[in-house]
């Protein structure tokens, strides 16, 4: 080692160097809760850049995991089998209705000429990662802006809504659960045509906030997304209300959690909204015809407006 | 301290276990909210290593593995780097003295520090009106840590062999014998 001289030299510029770290990241958890977003694209780089990296490391912890685990199913073999079966045997009286109600759809549909809105195009995404921590609910997924990801678009599985997507990498995603407390969705509860917003609180039956008659909503109701706010498409379906011991009623989320895999990215567009209220009609008429007196064959083609008063 | 080649492995090490340390949580197992909060095995890695051999893991390590511990586990960026690297400095600056008095005290400073990092954290949130942490959960957290710091340090002192120089039965530099 150098002598004493430079012992105490290296220790002076090792303190500034430390110091100048924690100011660093001092510095970035301010930016971070002043301007999150750009805060947030640093880190979806970051995520970017490592986590895929670590996936070979991560792939075989995970299937051996889950491959004890089936391990484990196999034990409750039987009563899963039954169980199958019964739900089977009810599955298909539901196929029958649904074959049914396709058949008077088709034909009322045809009598109706309905204009139907277009139809979504997906992408499929497996869940690479989940978050990990207690400040959040979500999952990395391994597909990004490349494939046609963008912020904000709804991820489905085979059943139900799962979350949106908040924070897109070249090829990578994140996928914030409809468990997470950031999570927000608007709502229709069907049938009675209620809105709601459905409020995640990190558990799998999220809240119903702003309900207008809690009386009428009944345990089994079913909850879908209503588009407002043009974050998700309309009709997605959510969930079934439950009631909770303590008498809260609450949504069941649809989607199933514990198996989840591979989701769907939806990639419509939300409907076009309608921006600005109605304007008066026939003002700008008003703009548009010159006050001189129109020519005469014009003049019986519109009919003259009113004038305003004062002229 | 001479610097050998060994203390490069030694470095190197460190920088692997850090990182599966962060990517352990990031297992796609289970979906479901869970019950228990992960307990922060980067925290728990850093401590004891700090405490052994603090010169094979050097502060720009720990900085860079603790930012991007924060980026990817979606915590708030920055913050529990900055309280890691403020506790494993404060370890580092006394880490002969937590060598000479043995394994409660070093337990019960790694706990203080620990407890007081969270504490910080959670009023940092809250003062910058960012969504602060519940206590229960806090309090999980901070236990299921304690809980890994054993098992972290003999699993340092056993299978990596990352011990503290034996220093009861040879000279020091200075000729002393202890």
């Amino acid at each position: 080692m150098a002598g004493e001289q430079s012992g105490s030299a290296w220790r002076a510029i090792r303190r500034l160097i430390v110091g100048l770290i924690l100011f660093t990241f001092f510095a970035l958890f301010i930016l971070w809760r002043i301007d999150s977003p750009r805060v947030e694209r640093f880190r979806m780089a970051l995520v970017d850049r490592f986590v895929p990296n670590m996936e070979w490391a991560l792939a075989p912890v995970t299937q051996f995991t889950r491959i004890v685990s089936d391990y484990q199913s196999y034990a409750q073999i039987y009563q899963r089998n039954q169980e199958l079966r019964q739900e089977l045997q009810r599955m298909k009286g539901w196929q029958e209705a649904a074959l049914q109600l396709e058949q008077t759809n088709a034909q009322l549909r045809a009598l109706n000429n309905v204009q139907l809105s277009p139809s979504l195009g997906f992408v499929t995404g497996e869940v690479i990662t989940d978050s990990g921590s207690p400040f959040s609910q979500s999952g990395l997924l391994n597909v990004g802006s490349l494939d046609g990801v963008e912020d904000g678009q709804a991820a489905v599985d085979g059943l139900g809504l799962v979350g949106r997507i908040s924070g897109v990498a070249d090829h990578t995603a994140r996928l914030v659960f409809l468990s997470d407390v950031s999570s927000q969705v608007p709502v229709i509860i069907r049938p009675t045509g209620q809105r709601a917003i459905v409020h995640g609180d990190n558990t799998l039956a999220p809240n119903l906030l702003f309900l207008e008659s809690p009386e009428d909503v009944l345990p089994g109701m079913r909850v879908v997304t209503s588009g407002d706010g043009g974050v998700f498409p309309p009709e997605l379906l959510i969930g079934q209300i439950v009631r909770a011991r303590s008498g809260e009623i609450r949504v069941l989320l649809a989607a199933d959690f514990e198996g989840l895999e591979f989701v769907r990215i939806l990639r419509a567009s939300p409907l076009d909204q309608i921006t600005g209220s109605g304007a008066l009609v026939g003002d700008d008429i008003l703009d548009e015809v010159p006050l001189v007196a129109p020519a005469p064959f014009a003049g019986e083609l519109i009919t003259p407006p009113p004038l305003r008063s004062g002229e | 301290m001479g610097v050998s080649p060994k203390i490069w492995v030694y470095r190197l090490l460190f920088v692997v276990l850090g990182l599966l340390a962060i990517a352990y949580p990031l297992l796609p197992l289970q979906f479901t909210p869970e019950r228990w909060p992960a307990p922060e095995l980067l925290f728990a890695l850093t401590m004891a290593w700090v405490v052994r051999q603090p010169q094979s893991a050097p502060f720009l390590l720990i900085a860079g593995l603790a930012i991007i511990s924060d980026a990817v586990l979606m915590r708030p960026m920055g913050l529990w780097a900055l309280l890691l690297l403020m506790a494993s400095e404060t370890v580092r600056f006394s880490y002969k003295s937590i060598q000479e008095r043995g394994w409660a005290m070093e337990l019960s400073l790694v706990a203080m520090l620990l407890l007081a990092m969270v504490i910080v954290q959670n009023l940092l949130l809250w003062v910058s009106f960012s969504q602060s942490l519940e206590v229960a959960t806090l309090l999980q957290f901070a236990m299921l840590t304690l809980l890994c710091y054993p098992v972290m340090v003999a699993f340092l002192h056993y299978i990596l062999r990352v011990r503290k120089p034996d220093t009861s039965n040879r000279p020091d530099r200075l000729g002393k014998i202890k």
